[in-house]
């Protein structure tokens, strides 16, 4: 055990490595600091650059990727107002009062810091739960697993959005394009209509990048086409002046120490949010930004610039990175749409997310461990260093940065199978994704589906076989009836809660 | 929706997923289909009732506008057309293409900024992937 552990931590400390964790951590800085930009997309894209590195290598810099875009998300919120992702909503309620003040370089550097502590803790919770939760994983057989996607799916009620009817739709209809292919069991062709490129189903870059990126690009694209842009959305408006007096922008230590408390408050609120499936970094950023108002002395300087109120949003929003990975890699249920995205390229560089993760690929999962710690670190220098440029970054005019990631969407769908077939897919998807965002379908519930669909079935199918046809069998396994009655009880507390409350924001 | 669940169910499913099934246990490959389609046309048929009957008025956002479609008529067609670009000519044709006509749609009209954006763009593309990352682009 140990050994693999050392092993894992060595491969991670590899220059080559840690050159590509900084690659991928500014890259998505950059992303995230830009307005409409987010990490999931930068990663979906992201994804085929990594088609010539080792696994490690690949899920570290999309890792890094991750980070450095969830941190990205506040420069652009405290600068102009806008978040660059949403996650960093609750991050704008006190960084722009703070840039107004003359205090923009100061909020960065607390959202940093905080994002960046926010982020290691949960790492450090990742590391010590995810071993012990994939070891009592390891006890489930094939009903046990189903019952468990079962369980798993339920938690897709928390994404979909403000109708719930139509969220199930995209969800079921994410699950049903999933069976197109060959059949794992029988390989029987399913819906594949006679192309051969259909046979291994559909390529989940194509339809992650189309659906994710291209439709996220189509929306802003037809913003600028119709001439109705609101705010300073081209880039920004000059509000970004640094102060001549130096307090106003560094932090102090007597400001750290004031807000550490609640940087710790946020970062346990956003691991336990990220732990479970489904609730998002957004709830995370909005709960440590409550909590930390309501335990203050001063609430009413909430919402006026105050430092406390930066610090505690970007803690709990970035704590859910690391947690988010737990149910990825333990149970192979996405924590969010990033880990779902994760979770694609984790299958693709053929390691496969589940119980059985540690024992097959324990060196590679230690080695990832060591990975994200080292990328926080990086994502502290990379930003301390480049505040200022990534503060630039977000002032490129839009009609400059968006046909050049289109293209970008055109050569990632394309490296996965050297395939025209899979460029056309993409296209769909783009389309398909554009309609759903504006009928207001949430493309979220319809991903995580698709990526969950085979795995249920495949556990259902081989549950059938092996109870030879009686699935009354199942309710003479505990761990199964487990898992049925938390299932019901999810549905219970997500039929319950206001949808808006849970909706992730794509 | 509902008139697609129908389609699927009654014509698609039947003619590209066998039914037969070898052995004489565990699920067919029809079933996990023809569930899912069968339970997204309920969901839908049940909004389409909903939105009929019960919430005339909306509740729900307005369907797509007139002028969004027009937009997804043009986007899809430059999209086709990047496509056609890309299988026939390559990624130095296409590329200039796409990135142009966006440039164009999103409200750039100076020629040389546009021009020198879809010259360079996908220059550096091609040149990443091709010759940095030797992954072959159309």
């Amino acid at each position: 055990m140990l050994d693999m552990v050392l092993t894992g931590l060595g491969q991670a400390f590899t220059i080559y490595n840690m050159l590509m964790i900084c690659l991928g951590v500014f890259i998505g800085i950059a992303v995230g600091a830009i307005p409409g930009l987010n990490g999931p997309m930068a990663i979906a894209i992201a994804v085929p650059l990594t088609f010539f590195m080792g696994p490690l290598t690949a899920i570290a810099f999309l890792v890094g990727i991750n980070k450095g875009a969830n941190f990205g998300g506040a420069i652009s919120a405290c600068l102009i107002n806008i978040p660059g992702a949403a996650e960093a909503i609750s991050t704008t309620f006190d960084g722009y009062p703070l840039t107004r003040k003359g205090k923009g370089l100061k909020a960065l550097k607390m959202a940093l810091y905080s994002s960046v502590y926010g982020d290691f803790f949960s790492d450090i919770v990742l590391i010590c739960v995810a071993a012990p939760f994939a070891i009592l994983a390891l006890n489930m057989g094939s009903a046990e697993l189903f019952a468990l996607m079962l369980f798993a799916l339920t938690f897709i009620a928390a994404l979909v959005g403000r109708s719930v009817v139509k969220g199930l739709i995209a969800a079921v209809l994410g699950i049903f394009l999933s069976t197109v292919g060959l059949d794992s069991e029988a390989s029987t062709p399913r819906m594949t209509f006679g192309e051969i490129e259909l046979e291994d189903g559909v390529s989940l870059l194509a339809l992650v990048i189309g659906m994710l990126a291209l439709s996220e690009i189509l929306i802003q694209v037809e913003a600028n086409w119709h001439n109705r842009k609101e705010g300073p959305g081209s880039g920004g408006d000059g509000i970004y002046k640094r102060s001549p007096n130096r307090d106003d922008n560094v932090v102090t230590w007597q400001e750290w120490k004031e807000c550490f408390r609640t940087i710790m408050r946020s970062s346990a609120i956003g691991t336990v949010i990220g732990a479970i499936p489904g609730l998002g970094s957004t709830l995370a950023g909005f709960l440590g930004y409550g909590a930390a108002k309501r335990a203050s002395k001063t609430p009413e300087e909430f919402g006026q610039g105050k430092l406390e109120g930066v610090a505690a949003a970007e803690a709990a929003n970035s704590a859910t990175v690391g947690a988010n990975l737990i149910p990825t890699l333990a149970l192979g249920i996405p924590g969010n749409l990033s880990a779902a995205v994760l979770l694609g390229a984790l299958i693709i560089h053929g390691l496969t997310p589940g119980p059985l993760i540690f024992q097959q690929h324990g060196t590679t999962i230690y080695g990832l461990f060591g990975a994200m710690l080292v990328a926080n670190f990086i994502n502290l220098f990379i930003g301390q260093g480049g505040l200022r440029f990534f503060a630039w970054v977000i002032t490129l005019p839009r009609q400059y940065v968006h046909p050049v990631i289109v293209l970008m969407c055109f050569c990632g769908a394309y490296v996965t199978t050297q395939s025209m077939f899979a460029l056309g897919l993409m296209v769909g998807f783009g389309l398909l994704g554009y309609i759903m965002r504006k009928l207001d379908y949430s493309i979220v519930a319809f991903i995580i589906a698709f990526i969950l669909g085979p795995m249920t079935e495949d556990a259902l199918r081989q549950t059938m076989v092996l109870f030879g046809n009686q699935p009354e069998m199942l309710l003479r396994r505990p761990i199964a009836i487990l898992f049925f009655i938390l299932t019901a009880i999810s549905i219970w507390r997500f039929s319950k809660a206001k949808p808006q409350i849970l909706q992730e924001p794509t | 929706m509902v008139a697609f669940g129908l389609l699927v169910i009654f014509v698609v499913i039947p003619i590209w997923v066998p039914g037969h099934q070898e052995g004489n246990y565990g699920l067919r490959a029809q079933d996990a289909p023809y569930l899912t389609m069968i339970v997204a046309t309920g969901l839908a048929a049940v909004f389409f009732i909903r939105r009929l009957f019960v919430d005339k008025d909306g509740g729900e956002p307005a369907p797509i506008p007139r002028e969004s479609w027009v937009f997804l008529g043009v986007v899809a067609a430059v999209l086709i057309a990047t496509l056609v670009l890309l299988e026939y000519i390559g990624i130095l044709a296409g590329g200039p293409f796409v990135v142009a006509v966006l440039m164009v749609m999103m409200g750039e009209r100076r020629p040389i900024p546009i021009a020198v954006t879809a010259i360079v763009a996908p220059l550096l593309v091609w040149a990443f992937f091709w010759k940095l990352l030797q992954f072959p682009l159309p």
